[in-house]
């Protein structure tokens, strides 16, 4: 093949020659390598078969991403699945539960004397059924556990560790002793492992996901599979079917804890993250048609259970941005839009 | 989904997408000629069958399911698009004709398959050059262009892309050279 003036020969040259992308000159020195050897004769029918072969597939491949692609489904499947859970009372209106929050706390007062933590040797389980109950533990550690939640502690709870089972979802204000590690067990062999801080946890039966956010201080997330770190205002989140840990955004952090503090507090937080935010708490639904402003911080904080109106009303008169309010069958859609420039 | 009867799981479901999603992209694309839209119909096709996975379980043949669901996803997203009715004229010989013969039109051969996966498999860029060329009839310079990169890029992605088709697809070469030679 070493002739005086002949191109190198690869299936790159062979693919341009299928295809007409080459000179008269390199084609011509294709044609004389063809006709070389059979060998090479072979190489390239082979090589035009299978070329002609992918042009009979129909319909025609496209070119999409087919990972970046699952990602999203998997986002929306989970949030779906998130969206399940039951957050406030059906037939309540919102701004009732903060006093029925209230209440509660107060009942969870009384109920700690019947509840003696740590010093019951038998171990014990708290049971929430329609409404949010707070409680300390022997160690001081405080539990709010949401509705519909339990939470079970073995009988040597102040021994080496302080072992709890959560079923449901629970916020934890755990007291601090680097001596005896307070560790939550949750389904699917999971688990939560910290020294003192406080967290959420939402572990619930029949959802594919248990989610781990954090207010304060580090702890350790783990399943059989692998264990993260996560550290004040990170959020992991754990697939039971794949046993994988996948960290979230910050913006899933302040949507976890609201069913608790029903706080909103953005400091420097993106237009477009705290739509994202606002949908994931409020039943209503958030539409931002405004690209431009998708990137404008935002620093409002708001009182508890202000409603998603107040809210908006609030950044929109401070951004410049028109509010509005279309009431359809499926809920409220609230409508953030600017002027054009 | 044959043999035990068991509600899929997310990693299965993962793998179906995954196997599924490209072809079924270019399939809606064909319906709405708008391959945005298409990955979107397709997405929110899927999203909607997790919902509703204990379906699958009845389903014979997942593949036709597949893709008649994605097409009925399809002439609804056409609805809503000013063209439907020109569309629907257009096309209603054929929409009469496909009702008869779902399973038939969905069947791929296992060739199909093979170098549907074998594409599928190609780097991203590769791919993308790949298809410009094979499905959208883009010439060398053309593709450099759009992609921002060299025409000689595009030829060596282009030689890479068929080196890898050939191997994978080797031995059906093989068979039909043989069959070729024993017609001829």
């Amino acid at each position: 093949m070493d002739m005086k003036g002949e191109i190198e020969m690869n299936d790159s040259v062979l693919m341009a020659y299928i295809n007409d992308e080459l000179s008269a000159e390199a084609k011509a020195s294709v044609d004389r390598w063809l006709l070389a050897s059979d060998q090479n004769m072979s190489h390239f029918n082979q090589l035009k078969s299978s070329w002609e072969l992918t042009g009979e597939l129909d319909p025609h491949p496209v070119a999409v991403d087919t990972d970046k692609a699952w990602d999203k489904v998997l986002n929306q499947i989970s949030s779906k699945e998130e969206k399940v859970i039951p957050l406030k009372p059906s037939g309540f209106n919102r701004r009732w539960i903060g006093i029925a929050a209230g209440i509660v706390i107060l009942l969870g007062v009384f109920s700690i004397f019947k509840f003696i933590g740590g010093e019951n040797p038998e171990g014990g389980t708290l049971v929430s059924s329609n409404s949010i109950l707070v409680d300390t533990l022997g160690d001081g550690s405080i539990i709010s556990l949401n509705e519909n939640s339990s939470l079970a502690y073995s009988g040597d709870f102040n021994d080496e560790e302080r072992r709890v089972e959560l079923s449901g979802e629970a916020f934890f204000e755990v007291e601090r002793n680097e001596s005896k590690p307070f560790i939550v067990d949750l389904h699917y062999d999971s688990y939560v492992r910290v020294l003192g801080t406080s967290f959420n946890i939402k572990a619930l039966e029949g959802d594919s996901l248990t989610e781990v956010s954090v207010k304060s201080g580090k702890v350790e997330f783990g399943s059989e599979k692998e264990k993260v770190i996560l550290t004040a205002g990170q959020a992991a989140v754990m697939n039971h079917h794949t046993g994988k840990i996948t960290r979230l955004d910050d913006v899933s952090t302040m949507v976890n804890l609201y069913w608790l503090d029903r706080q909103l507090e953005f400091d420097a937080v993106n237009l477009i993250d705290v739509v994202e935010i606002l949908n994931g708490i409020f039943a209503a639904e958030v539409v931002l048609e405004c690209p431009l402003m998708a990137d404008e911080l935002i620093r409002t904080s708001h009182d508890k259970d202000e409603s998603i109106e107040d809210v908006l009303d609030v950044i929109a008169e401070v951004h410049g941005l028109n509010v509005q309010k279309n009431q359809t069958e499926g809920g409220d859609t609230y409508t953030l839009s600017c002027d054009e420039l | 989904m044959d043999k035990q009867q068991e509600t899929i799981n997310l990693t299965d479901f993962e793998t179906l997408f995954k196997r599924h999603y490209a072809e079924l992209c270019g399939f809606a694309n064909k319906y709405l000629e708008d391959l945005e839209a298409a990955e979107e119909v397709v997405q929110a096709f899927f999203v909607k069958l997790w919902e509703n996975k204990e379906k699958l379980q009845e389903i014979q043949s997942v593949r036709s399911y597949l893709f008649s669901s994605v097409k009925n996803a399809c002439y609804n997203q056409l609805k809503h698009i000013k063209i439907r009715e020109e569309y629907k004229a257009h096309n209603q010989r054929e929409m009469d004709q496909e009702k008869n013969n779902v399973e038939d039109e969905f069947a791929a051969s296992e060739l199909e398959d093979k170098i549907r996966q074998s594409i599928d498999r190609l780097p991203e860029g590769r791919r993308k050059i790949f298809i410009m060329s094979r499905f959208e009839g883009l010439k060398y310079k053309e593709i450099a262009e759009k992609l921002n990169i060299s025409i000689k890029t595009v030829e060596n992605q282009m030689g890479s892309a068929i080196k890898h088709l050939k191997t994978d697809l080797a031995d059906y070469i093989l068979f039909l050279a043989l069959a070729f030679f024993i017609s001829g």
